[in-house]
C-alpha cells in the first residue's frame, strides 16, 4: 500500500520530474543539503527523504535537524541547496531556482508552542488565514470557522485571547488555525512537548480523533516514542543533521515492539557524530 | 489679558505634530528594514540615523543649512523645481524637529519589531501572507505599544527643540518663535511673567507626554 523507499545517499536527479505518476502525486521528496549559523555555532543540514505515506514522522533526538527539515518543507528556511518536491508540486530546486514562497505553499503548521497570536481572539486566530484584505470574513468563512470551532470544542472560548485558555485549548485552537484554510499538508512540530505526561496521552486522543475527520496528509517531528507509535506510517530517523534511514514503521510494527525499532535508532542517532 | 504668548503655544503643537507624524513614518519604515534585511553595514548606518540623538542641536542645525540652504544641495532644488524656500519659515522648524526625534522612533521601533518572535511571522506566512501584510496585521500590532512609546518620547522631544529650530527657522515672533523660543526671548528681554507661563506650560505638557508613554509601556496582554 505506501511506497517506501530507502535512502542510499541521493535520490537519482529526473526520476521524479520526468514523469508525474501516481507515486509522485503523493510522495515527499526532500533532498536539501544547508548550514545554520547561530552566534558561534554552525549546524550542518544534510536531509535527504522520499516517503509516501500519508502519515511520515521524522524522529530523532533534539539538534539532529528534523525541526529545520520542517521548516524548509514550509518554506521558512530556504536551503542552500537542494530540491523539495511535495505530492507532485516543486517547492524548491536550486538548479532550477525555483522556491516557492512559504504563503503560497498552502501547507498548514502548528507551532510547537502554538504560535497563537497574542493580541487575537480564539475566533480571531482561527480566522486569521480567512480574512481578506479588506472588510470583513465572508459569509462561508465565518461558517468555516465555526464549525471549527465546534469540532474542537473551543466554542465557548471563541471570544477569549490565548492567554486565558488552557494548554490543551491553546493546541486544538493552533490545530483549527492550521486547519482553517484547507492546507494540502499539514506539519506538526513535536505537538505534545509543551504538555506535561497525563495531559500528553488525553491530547494525542483528542488530536489524532480530530485529524481524522480531515482527509490530510502529515508531517510529524517529534522525538517521542509513544508519539510516533501512535501516529506514523513512515519513519524518518534524523541524527546529527543527518537522515540515517527510512523506515516502513507500519510494516515493521507487526511484528516489533516501539521499543525493538526505536532504540537502536535512537542509539544510532547519538553515536553518530 | 495679552493673548499672543499663545501664537507660540499652537506653533509648537503644529511644528511637533507634524514633525511626529513624519518621524513616524520614517522611523518605522527604517525599523522595519532594519529588523526585515541584512545587508553590510547595517550597524554603522544605525549608528548614523541615531546620530542626532547625541550630536549638539547647533550642529544638526548646520547640517540642515548647508543641506536645504540656498545654497544647499537640496535647497536649491527645491527652490528651482517647486519655488520653495525652508530656511526661516515654520516648515524648515518641523524640518529641523522631525530629525531630531526621528532616532527616537526609529530606536524603539526597531527594538520592538525585533521583540516580536519570529514565530508569530512565520505562522502569518504559513497562512498566505505577503510580507507587507505580516507587518501590519501581526508586526505593528504586537510591537505597537514600544512604537507608540517612542512617539510620545519624539513627540516631547520635537516640542522641546530649541538649537536646530534657531540655525534653520530663526527666531521671528508671530512667524518661527516657538514656544521653546519664546521662553528663551522672554528671559532675554526680562519678561520674566511671561518666560514662567510658558515654562510651566510645557513642563506640564512634557510631564503628561511622559506619563501617557510610561502607561502604554505596562503590558495589555500575556503572550
Amino acid at each position: 500500500m505506501f511506497v517506501i523507499s530507502r535512502t542510499s545517499s541521493s535520490i537519482p536527479p529526473g526520476e521524479s520530474t520526468q514523469q508525474l505518476n501516481s507515486e509522485q502525486a503523493r510522495s515527499i521528496v526532500c533532498d536539501i543539503d544547508t548550514r545554520v549559523c547561530a552566534p558561534g555555532v554552525e549546524f550542518r543540514l544534510k536531509a535527504t527523504f522520499k516517503a509516501s505515506s500519508r502519515r511520515i514522522a521524522l524522529f530523532g533526538p533534539s539538534g539532529s535537524g528534523k525541526s529545520l527539515t520542517l521548516m524548509a518543507l514550509a518554506g521558512l528556511l530556504t536551503p542552500r541547496q537542494g530540491r523539495i518536491e511535495v505530492r507532485g508540486q516543486t517547492f524548491f530546486d536550486s538548479e532550477a531556482k525555483v522556491n516557492v514562497p512559504a504563503r503560497r505553499r498552502n501547507v498548514g503548521m502548528l507551532f510547537q508552542d502554538y504560535a497563537l497570536f497574542p493580541h487575537l481572539s480564539v475566533y480571531d486566530n482561527i480566522a486569521f488565514g480567512l480574512k481578506p484584505v479588506f472588510g470583513p470574513l465572508k459569509q462561508e468563512h465565518r461558517a468555516r470557522v465555526d464549525e471549527l470551532l465546534e469540532l474542537c470544542g473551543l466554542s465557548v472560548q471563541a471570544r477569549q485571547r490565548p492567554a486565558q485558555i488552557s494548554g490543551g485549548q491553546r493546541q486544538r485552537t493552533a490545530l483549527a488555525r492550521a486547519l482553517a484554510t484547507g492546507p494540502e499538508l499539514l506539519l506538526l512540530d513535536e505537538p505534545f512537548t509543551a504538555l506535561d505526561q497525563p495531559l500528553r496521552e488525553k491530547m494525542r486522543a483528542e488530536l489524532f480523533t480530530i485529524l481524522e475527520r480531515f482527509d490530510i496528509p502529515m508531517v510529524m517531528v517529534s522525538h517521542d516514542l509513544d508519539d510516533v507509535d501512535h501516529f506514523a506510517q513512515t519513519l524518518v530517523a534524523f541524527g546529527h543533521g543527518r537522515v540515517l534511514e527510512v523506515v516502513d514503521y507500519e510494516a515493521r510494527r507487526r511484528s516489533q515492539s516501539p521499543r525493538q525499532i526505536l532504540d537502536p535508532l535512537f542509539l544510532a542517532a547519538q553515536n553518530c557524530k | 489679558m495679552d493673548m499672543t504668548f499663545l501664537f507660540p503655544v499652537q506653533l509648537s503643537l503644529r511644528v511637533a505634530t507634524l514633525a511626529t507624524l513624519i518621524a513616524l513614518f520614517i522611523g518605522v519604515l527604517a525599523g522595519w528594514v532594519f529588523h526585515r534585511y541584512r545587508f553590510p553595514g547595517k550597524e554603522l548606518l544605525d549608528s548614523i540615523l541615531s546620530l542626532p540623538m547625541v550630536l549638539p542641536p547647533t550642529v544638526l542645525g548646520y547640517y540642515l543649512i548647508v543641506l536645504l540652504g540656498r545654497n544647499g544641495f537640496v535647497g536649491r532644488w527645491l527652490e528651482s523645481t517647486f519655488g520653495v524656500t525652508l530656511i526661516f519659515t515654520w516648515q524648515g522648524a518641523v524640518i529641523a524637529a522631525a530629525v531630531v526625534s526621528f532616532p527616537l522612533i526609529f530606536k524603539s521601533a526597531r527594538a520592538a519589531l525585533d521583540g516580536v518572535e519570529r514565530k508569530y511571522e512565520d505562522a502569518a506566512r504559513t497562512m498566505g501572507y505577503p510580507e507587507w501584510r505580516v507587518f501590519l496585521r501581526v508586526c505593528l500590532p504586537l510591537a505597537g505599544r514600544g512604537i507608540l512609546a517612542g512617539t510620545m518620547l519624539a513627540f516631547a522631544r520635537a516640542m522641546g527643540e530649541f538649537g536646530a529650530t534657531l540655525m534653520i527657522a530663526g527666531n521671528l515672533p508671530g512667524r518661527t518663535q516657538t514656544l521653546s523660543l519664546a521662553v528663551y526671548s522672554a528671559t532675554q528681554a526680562g519678561q520674566d511673567s511671561l518666560a514662567a507661563q510658558l515654562v510651566l506650560l510645557i513642563s506640564v505638557l512634557c510631564t503628561v507626554i511622559l506619563w501617557v508613554s510610561g502607561r502604554l509601556l505596562t503590558p495589555r496582554w500575556q503572550a
